[in-house]
């Protein structure tokens, strides 16, 4: 079944008599807990796909269908992961990631910060109190997300893995098995990014999410990826697709093998074009 | 002290405490010197004083040309109760006034945020009102109406709410674009957004304001008073300026700075409360 199906799709941003057309009939879909990745030159338009899809830009051409209905009649909701990781400064790290459960009116901010409270003063209040199910779940999920102990801070005060996990995090909550992520660890160290892909194919693999996920790092793209679509530059047009074979779970092995080196060298020839 | 090198190489245990005590005299010096750093601006200002009334008592200048230290105190004695008085006359005033142009200043930026015409049509009249002189305003106040203290709370209201204004909607518009974008993908409402985003991102600049009418508005009070008034630190300005009592006039001023710092010392507090993020690092 697919998930996000995109056809046809075109973008123009209009200044006056100025028009800059960014996207190109583009064309690309993604199926139940696939994970797809979209990689191109920057400021080629990765993201305007992804406000597209979010339904934050809807001055588009084409269509778009997600979960088979078109969002021009009836937005989706999609865990959407902006390049930026968009905190509130003036919240705590806990109370940036229950936002879309707030929206959505599930949890109050008031009973949340209450239950910090006691939890700060006694820390088996868990055992003692009832907390209400959709903040118990946020919990639950503090721990897989390794945030443990760090939901009292202030968002400036984590490192950059760490903030990278709480948007995750506050992206995960959203109800919805979409998840749009725009270049997530492009902010990373080597190291910490090497650790954050693992862990986020960890993640993706135990909650079974569709992932739709823009970066512009070909060997993260490979060792990820089920499926590659490769962007041009701007007029951003697909300029080749490419579907990885490697076998599930991904092991760091792959990335010394005769065959990654292969998508590796096509991937450079189609975004490079020349090899 | 040969002695106490002996015990000192041969036992070492006493040297690890001697070694300790050392430690804590070094903290107790570093303390007290922390505590002398702290108190240096209380010093200078003491010896400041000291050394005015050294001058004056030296050069025997006249108390009608400048009163001595000491004098000031005890016209806080003398004529302390009388002072009060008058000081709670203007500090109502200030404060209703002050809370007024607050009210008023917070209902004019929300309306200004939502409406870009209101704030077009509101804005030219708000800057015509602060470039009117303060000693232009007070007198026609007064004139119209009276002299009670109805008139210098809309003067202060008149100072008072402008830096405000002025703040809060530059606040109200300093919100993060992208922030929004997020609120609307997780289909919050424009209410929701507001609330959640814009109030937040509004509350630093709005205290910057709040800051700037406080010391506003105590100016504005006493000035009007100045004008013409039955009560209030102002009128006692002037009369003891008819009188040539220097030391009630520096004792009146002594009130109005400490007022003020007092009204900023307030705000600062409220804003250390409800703004706990740390904006220079978000």
């Amino acid at each position: 079944m697919s998930k996000v199906n995109v056809n046809n799709l075109n973008r123009t941003f209009k200044n006056g008599i100025k028009s800059l057309e960014v996207l190109k009939n583009i064309q690309f879909y993604l199926r139940e807990n696939e994970f797809v990745s979209i990689i191109g030159p920057s400021g080629c338009g990765k993201s305007t796909i992804f406000r597209i899809l979010s339904g934050i830009d809807k001055d588009y051409s084409g269509e778009v269908l997600i979960n088979n209905t078109d969002i021009t009649k009836h937005p989706q909701k999609v865990a959407y992961l902006q390049q930026r990781d968009m905190f509130m400064p003036w919240r705590t790290v806990i109370e940036n990631i229950i936002l879309p459960l707030e929206i959505t009116g599930e949890v109050s901010i008031r009973e949340l910060r209450i239950i910090r409270k006691h939890i700060k003063a006694n820390k088996n209040y868990f055992e003692a109190k009832s907390v209400s199910e959709p903040l118990n779940s946020v919990f639950r999920l503090i721990n897989d997300f390794g945030l443990n102990g760090f939901e009292d801070y202030m968002p400036y005060e984590l490192s950059g893995g760490m903030r990278q996990r709480a948007a995750l995090l506050r992206s995960f909550i959203i109800n919805s098995d979409i998840m749009l992520l725009d270049e997530p660890f492009a902010a990373l160290d080597a190291i910490t990014k090497t650790k954050m892909q693992d862990w986020l194919l960890k993640i993706w693999n135990t909650h079974k999410k569709s992932v739709l996920f823009i970066t512009h790092d070909i060997d993260e793209a490979i060792y990820m990826s089920d499926r590659i679509y490769v962007l041009s530059e701007r007029p951003a047009t697909i300029k080749d697709v490419i579907n990885i074979s490697f076998r599930r779970p991904r092991n760091r092995d792959m990335l010394m093998t005769q065959e990654f080196n292969e998508y590796k060298g096509r991937l450079f020839e189609v975004l490079l074009g020349r090899c | 002290m040969r002695k106490l090198e002996n015990i000192e190489t041969t036992n070492f245990k006493r040297e690890s405490k001697h070694n300790k005590e050392n430690k804590q005299r070094v903290n107790v010096l570093s303390k007290i010197h922390h505590a002398v750093y702290r108190m240096i601006p209380l010093l200078v200002f003491v010896f400041l004083i000291l050394l005015w009334e050294f001058i004056v008592v030296v050069l025997e200048i006249k108390d009608y040309i400048a009163p001595r230290p000491t004098q000031i105190i005890s016209e806080f004695k003398n004529s302390g109760s009388l002072l009060l008085e008058h000081t709670l006359i203007t500090v109502y005033e200030t404060l209703l006034g002050l809370c007024i142009a607050i009210i008023f200043a917070i209902v004019l930026s929300l309306i200004c945020s939502k409406y870009k015409l209101a704030k077009r049509v509101l804005y030219p009249l708000a800057v015509v009102s602060q470039n009117v002189p303060l000693m232009a305003i007070a007198p026609l106040f007064i004139m119209w109406f009276g002299f009670g203290i109805l008139s210098k709370i809309l003067v202060v209201v008149l100072v008072g709410f402008f830096p405000v204004l002025l703040n809060t909607v530059k606040g109200l518009e300093s919100y993060d674009l992208e922030l929004v974008d997020m609120m609307r993908y997780m289909q919050a409402s424009d209410l929701q957004i507001f609330m959640k985003v814009k109030i937040p991102a509004a509350l630093p600049s709005f205290f910057s304001g709040l800051k700037i009418a406080s010391a506003y508005s105590i100016m504005g009070a006493v000035v009007s008073e100045w004008v013409g008034a039955k009560n209030g630190l102002g009128i006692f300005l002037t009369r003891s300026m008819k009188y040539y009592n220097m030391p009630g006039m520096f004792a009146d001023i002594i009130v109005i700075v400490v007022l003020s710092l007092m009204i900023f010392r307030v705000i600062e507090f409220v804003e250390s409360k409800v703004i706990r993020w740390n904006i220079n690092r978000s």
